[in-house]
């Protein structure tokens, strides 16, 4: 466990965690590519239409992942916002402040594609159903997070700041999931559960697909913000001039091949 | 709107807002690290130049001693 914990740490140190992360970040905007285009490709062309909503069925194969990632990304920044707090650990507070984007990114996709899906199955873009008014919440949860980070001057006590209001919003999260079960919505409740799934499997594969590309697309953007967060706080420190050292002779080389070109 | 045009306007959405999310924080970093880059190649060449300095000033200060 010691071991574990002692690597844990190590992994997350900043100098450790830029070197790393370069091209994991690039691996998972890969994957996250590739699976898109194979997800889009079956959700687009080859999934039959729905019997009963037509065409627009087919926005479901970026809302629901978008509307699966705008919770569990939640989840994840009161995650890591608690482990900030419990052991001050430096990487998961910029975790909490880098997520926030992505997850208010994923809400704001939720949102409007079920508006745009609203319209021709409900009759109308938005009601005041408990999904979505819950959901509405949760934007206003993430904004309130980014907010609160960028309203203090020093960092490191606004990312406390953040993460203490991801840990009480967090309690939204459940709402959102259960709205269906807990009151009479409009919004239908889940077609996917862990026992099977009422959809067929014509159209079911393709969600999975852009489930895992989603998920790659989040860790991607994540570790792409952690990386411009670290390099703005430690722009001082010995790793940083050193780890740019290396790559300044690259740099320096490539802009004069380019002005030897042009 | 046809039930296609919806699908559509949804679709361009994603791509609009993933291309914002991405976008920005790589020109951020591309920023930063172009800032660092120029600052570190600054300070090599002002330490460069004053150890050049220093070396002809202990230079001359040998030749001056020779000729006295």
């Amino acid at each position: 466990m010691n071991k574990l914990w002692l690597y844990l740490n190590q992994l997350g140190s900043p100098p450790n965690f830029w070197h790393w992360s370069g091209p994991w970040m690039r691996c998972s905007f890969l994957l996250a590519l590739v699976l898109s285009v194979i997800g889009l490709y079956g959700g687009l062309v080859l999934a039959p239409m729905d019997y009963l909503q037509g065409e627009t069925f087919r926005i479901i194969y970026i809302h629901v992942p978008a509307a699966v990632s705008s919770m569990s990304i939640f989840v994840f920044m009161a995650i890591q916002g608690a482990a900030a707090i419990i052991w001050r650990i430096k990487i998961c507070e910029i975790f909490v402040v880098c997520a926030a984007p992505i997850g208010a990114m994923f809400t704001v996709v939720t949102l409007v594609t079920g508006m745009l899906w609203g319209k021709p199955t409900w009759g109308t873009y938005w009601t005041w159903d408990a999904r979505l008014t819950s959901e509405l919440v949760l934007l206003f949860l993430y904004l309130g997070v980014i907010a609160l980070y960028q309203s203090y001057s020093d960092l490191r006590a606004g990312a406390r700041a953040a993460s203490v209001l991801a840990i009480i919003g967090v309690v939204n999260v459940p709402i959102i999931h259960y709205s269906v079960q807990w009151w009479s919505t409009l919004h239908q409740g889940e077609t996917i559960t862990l026992t099977g799934s009422k959809m067929h499997a014509s159209m079911l594969w393709p969600l999975l697909v852009m489930f895992i590309a989603s998920k790659l697309y989040f860790l991607g953007s994540l570790l792409l913000r952690t990386r411009v967060t670290l390099i703005q706080q430690e722009s001082g420190k010995a790793w940083v001039r050193q780890a740019l050292a290396v790559e300044a002779p690259i740099a320096a080389n490539k802009a004069k091949h380019l002005s030897a070109n042009s | 709107m046809t039930h296609w045009q919806f699908v559509a306007l949804s679709y361009a959405l994603l791509i609009v807002l993933l291309l914002l999310d991405l976008l920005l924080p790589y020109l951020a970093l591309k920023r930063h690290k172009r800032q660092l880059q120029a600052r570190l190649i600054r300070e090599r060449a002002q330490a460069k130049k004053s150890k050049i300095d220093s070396e002809l000033e202990s230079e001359s200060h040998l030749e001056k001693g020779a000729s006295s």
